[in-house]
């Protein structure tokens, strides 16, 4: 499966800070996405997730561990081939505001990687950023000449899916997309992106921290916790039956639009602890309701225990 | 102490009580003067809400609910705001109260959590001092009896180590904790009413599982009442005892929970429903997005101000706005074709013919199932 | 694949069939901006006013600013000599505009070298950060820790004193103040995600500059750059003081105000001081208000109400 993955990481680690006061955001994450996938990638915020984005995406250096995409690894080509490459992996980003230019009208905003390509001129330039914003469901002509401040979040969110797409990526990664939209809103954005994957064939890596929102988009989905996999598998699978407590956890906390279903307590006690120190064994164990000795002592390895289903738990729900 | 009396009153509440609601919102209706013309943010609004009973007020954003519970508190800027309608707390006009008399209201009676503790916190001082100052303020209690108040509240709302948490910044705390922190300060003075506007927003599922639960044990401890707003349903389905759906600043449905989740009857309400991803959907299924967004609030169109993105609209919604009516006791909506009933269905039918996006909408989730 | 829609959901409803779309509100740019005011205009208009003077004060009907006439010393004003004459009976309002030409040169001049030197190099560190950012910034502090107006006076005192020197001095002088002010904005927007999704679609540093902070810098960076005009105005009545500014008798703001506050004459006839001084008050409102009107309209309101 892995020999044909558009996308492969393997190991990441990332570091933080400097010497005395270093944090390991990432410790050995590795994962693989075949093409015309999507891979959800979900926890809570400091579990690693934003940053392993932003390293497959190149926008930041790992601090070891290779990502190949389409099996080079990026980070060994030298620096013009490197922006070139670059552009085959795009992002979009959680923050509908802050992810695009206040200053420049919509229009040049999407027409600006082709801009910075070069090749077309200005007229065929419009032409496509038109078309591109058509395709988000935008009307270029009443949206093309405002500013981003005059639109609403939902509307940014679909400039910035625009602009990623103009230089036909073969991998998106969604970092948090529709986190800072109303649900109304979520919805547009999610059967946007489901569309999209479909209509130019993307590989995606889409990153959340609600399970409900991974599984309207993904086909694979991958828990961190504090910088490590816990578990990966086929979504079917992890929401149906998840393995380790902490995937468990997430399930539970999405909240059920059903005034009938009793308040359970909440689904994890207490706070994530500090990436800086993080616990020894198991980094869930200090949260865990199943915690047992060996927890403390032992890292659980992250073991395939069905088909395409990995958990790292010494204890997971199948065989408890 | 306190705690037992008003047990015993919420288990045989007075009659007086049924009678007279904690709170009484009527016709309220606030608009800003902004340089792109009035904006009505809040048109025509009324609300009760009886004693330790939680309100979700429901809507998107520019629905104007903020400015709603900061229009019943009276918490808005001083110029450019014009404001009318009635707000009755407790037995009192609030909007009879001077400066002085309402700040004697606010945070002792009714206290307030917003939606991003990192800036309702002050950065530069310690939360120790944040949350004894009002205690000391306001229920006059000496330094050490504050310092002892607020570990029990950092404990109350489930803060590990309070007394060490006293001494920290804002900044050295977790989201989900400055938003407990928050909670412990307009819990500080016994408030009868909390307004939590959006709390959980931006915050990740596990902890907004947790904060909102800290909220629903509070309230029931102090026998407090609560209007809890947000953009999501699911989260007041299990937490609010009746919903209030907001669009383009009026109210335009409103019930119990459960009849608002059973029987739906405003179209937005049942669109709202339906775009929430839900866990239990097959995979990949299309989720039913509600096309285009709210109206501008410079230039409400006349009519229903749903009508442009709704699935059930005809030509009458556009011409004429329909009135809140009471069509089952306690169970209010504004809408001329209401889900469910005969006018509604055969609207949508016709509309699905000529291909109207939101009837397609539905319709395609449907097909898919 | 989807049978009945099309492949994305369009934000236009179309409910447009009933004659109306939810995305089109009628949301004039236009009306969302801040008016500029007739206060604006009023102080737009002055310095208007004394950059005509100055350039064409050579072709104005104005007799030669250092033409003694000692039929009329110490005039007050009259037809003859708007604003009165001084104690040289030279005529104060040629005097005044001829004097213009040394303060906005060395103003608008001055701040001119700073922009280039000091924009460039704070947009430069306040994008790159790291070693670059470190060892612009600690330069910065080197320079803004010697007292300016000290260094200025001694630069000026053994390199001499003409209007192109002066205008290098001072320009040089306000780089690092400029140097920190775009630094700082600069790296307000230096970690936006805009910027990232840039570099992101394989932008150059140098486009990233250009395109995408320096529209986002300039506004601040011009409101500053107004009110460090009007400091150097000011600057140069101080020197003048000091008998640093340009020689006598080329007339210059402060020259005329430290000739009118000399021998007693402020005693005798203050309004040769008094106009020059009204002058400078006048511009520096000016200049004040422009920019400060100029950075609330560009201001651009980030998220809807």
């Amino acid at each position: 499966m892995s020999e044909q993955a558009l996308l492969s990481v393997e190991n990441l680690v990332v570091d933080y800070g400097r010497r005395h006061r270093r944090v390991q955001a990432v410790s050995g994450v590795s994962f693989a996405v075949p093409e015309r996938q999507t891979l959800g990638l979900v926890g809570e915020s400091g579990s690693g997730k934003s940053t392993t984005g932003r390293c497959v995406s190149f926008v930041q250096r790992p601090t070891g561990g290779t990502v190949r995409f389409a099996g080079t690894d990026l980070s060994t080509l030298p620096a013009r081939e490197l922006r070139r490459a670059r552009t085959k992996l795009q992002m979009v980003f959680q923050d509908p505001i802050s992810s695009l230019n206040p200053r420049r009208k919509v229009i040049d905003i999407v027409a600006e990687p082709l801009a910075i390509w070069g090749g077309v001129n200005r007229k065929e330039m419009m032409r496509r950023a038109a078309d591109m914003l058509e395709a988000v469901g935008m009307d270029p002509a009443v949206t093309g000449n405002r500013r981003p401040g005059e639109l609403s979040g939902g509307q940014c969110q679909r400039i910035s899916v625009a602009r990623a797409l103009m230089l036909e990526p073969a991998l998106l990664v969604c970092d948090e997309p529709v986190s800072a939209l109303d649900v109304s809103v979520q919805a547009q954005i999610l059967n946007l992106l489901t569309d999209l994957k479909e209509r130019y064939g993307l590989t995606m890596l889409f990153i959340a921290h609600d399970l409900a929102v991974v599984k309207a988009t993904s086909d694979r989905v991958a828990v961190m916790y504090l910088g490590k996999l816990c578990e990966l598998g086929p979504v079917e699978d992890l929401y149906l039956s998840p393995q380790h407590p902490y995937s468990a956890a997430l399930v539970d906390a999405v909240p059920v639009p059903d005034p009938r279903r009793p308040v359970a307590g909440p689904p994890l006690s207490g706070d994530m602890p500090s990436p800086a120190d993080p616990p020894s064994g198991c980094r869930f164990r200090t949260r865990c309701p199943f915690a047992q000795d060996i927890c403390a002592i032992e890292e659980p390895p992250l073991e395939e225990i069905a088909p395409g289903h990995l958990v790292a738990c010494h204890f997971p729900t199948s065989s408890r | 102490m306190t705690k037992s009396r008003s047990g015993l009153a919420a288990a045989f509440p007075a009659a007086t009580e049924l009678h007279d609601p904690l709170l009484e919102v009527v016709d309220l209706a606030t608009s800003f003067q902004t340089p792109r013309g009035l904006v009505r943010a809040v048109d025509g609004v009324s609300l009760t809400l009886a004693r330790s009973r939680t309100l979700g007020v429901v809507g998107e954003t520019g629905s104007g609910k903020t400015v709603l519970i900061r229009s019943i508190m009276g918490l808005l800027p001083r110029h450019g705001v014009q404001r009318s309608g009635k707000v009755i707390f407790a037995g009192r006009d609030l909007g009879a109260l001077g400066e002085r008399d309402l700040r004697r209201v606010w945070g002792t009676e009714m206290a307030m959590v917003f939606q991003d503790p990192m800036t309702a916190l002050n950065p530069v001082v310690r939360i120790g001092r944040q949350l004894t100052e009002s205690l000391r303020l306001r229920a006059g209690l000496d330094r050490k009896a504050a310092i002892e108040t607020a570990v029990a509240l950092l404990e109350s709302v489930g803060i590990a180590s309070p007394r060490e948490r006293l001494r920290s910044y804002p900044h050295e705390l977790s989201g989900g904790m400055r938003q407990r922190v928050m909670i412990a300060i307009a819990l500080a003075c016994g408030p009868k009413l909390l307004l939590a506007d959006e709390p959980t927003t931006g915050l990740d599922v596990t902890v907004q599982a947790q904060v909102l639960d800290v909220l629903g044990t509070q309230q029931a401890e102090r026998s407090m009442a609560m209007i809890l707003v947000t953009h999501d349903l699911g989260v007041v389905a299990t937490r609010a005892d009746s919903i209030a759906v907001m669009y383009a600043g009026r109210v335009v449905e409103s019930a119990s929970t459960a009849v608002i989740f059973d029987s739906a009857k405003m179209p937005y309400t049942e669109a709202l429903m339906r775009s929430i991803p839900r866990l239990d959907a097959p995979p990949g299924a299309r989720l039913a997005a509600i096309p285009g967004r709210p109206p501008d609030l410079t230039t409400v169109p006349t009519g229903c101000a749903f009508a442009p993105r709704c699935a059930y609209v005809t030509e009458r919604c556009i011409h004429e706005t329909p009135p809140l009516t009471e069509s089952a006791p306690g169970h209010y909506h504004a809408c001329w074709n209401p889900v469910g009933s005969p006018e509604g269905e055969q609207a949508f039918s016709t509309n699905l013919a000529k291909g109207v996006m939101a009837a397609v909408e539905i319709a395609q989730r449907e097909v898919r199932k | 694949m989807p049978e009945i829609a099309p492949a994305a959901t369009p934000e236009r409803p179309s409910a447009a069939v009933l004659g109306r779309r939810a995305d089109d509100q009628p949301e004039s740019p236009n009306g969302t901006r801040r008016k500029l005011g007739l206060l604006f205009w009023l102080c737009l208009g002055f310095i208007a006013l004394v950059v005509f003077g100055a350039i064409f004060a050579n072709v104005l009907p104005l007799p030669n600013p250092n033409l003694q006439n000692y039929s009329a010393v110490d005039a007050g004003p009259s037809l003859h000599h708007l604003l009165g004459t001084d104690d040289l009976g030279r005529d104060l309002l040629s005097r005044i505009v001829f004097g213009s030409r040394v303060s906005l040169v060395v103003g608008f001049g001055g701040i001119a070298i700073g922009l280039a030197i000091g924009g460039t190099l704070g947009l430069l560190a306040g994008y790159k950060g790291g070693a670059v950012d470190t060892v612009l910034n600690g330069a910065s502090f080197v320079i803004l820790a010697f007292p300016p107006l000290l260094a200025i006076i001694v630069v000026v005192a053994f390199w001499g004193r003409s209007l192109g020197k002066l205008t290098l001095i001072i320009g040089i002088a306000s780089i690092p103040s400029l140097f920190r002010v775009i630094r700082a904005t600069t790296m307000s927007y230096a970690n936006r995600e805009f910027v990232v999704a840039a570099r992101a679609m394989g932008a150059s540093t140098r486009r990233i500059l250009l395109r995408e902070l320096l529209p986002n810098v300039a506004p601040a960076a011009l409101s500053f750059a107004l009110i460090g005009v009007a400091l150097i105005v000011v600057l140069e009545g101080s020197l003048a003081f000091l008998g640093l500014s340009v020689a006598l008798p080329t007339p210059s703001w402060g020259n005329i105000i430290y000739e009118g506050a000399s021998n007693n004459l402020l005693q005798t006839d203050p309004l040769i001081a008094l106009w020059p001084a009204l002058a400078m008050f006048l511009l520096l409102t000016s200049l004040n208000v422009v920019g400060d009107r100029l950075r609330a309209r560009f201001d651009v309101r980030e998220g809807a109400l």
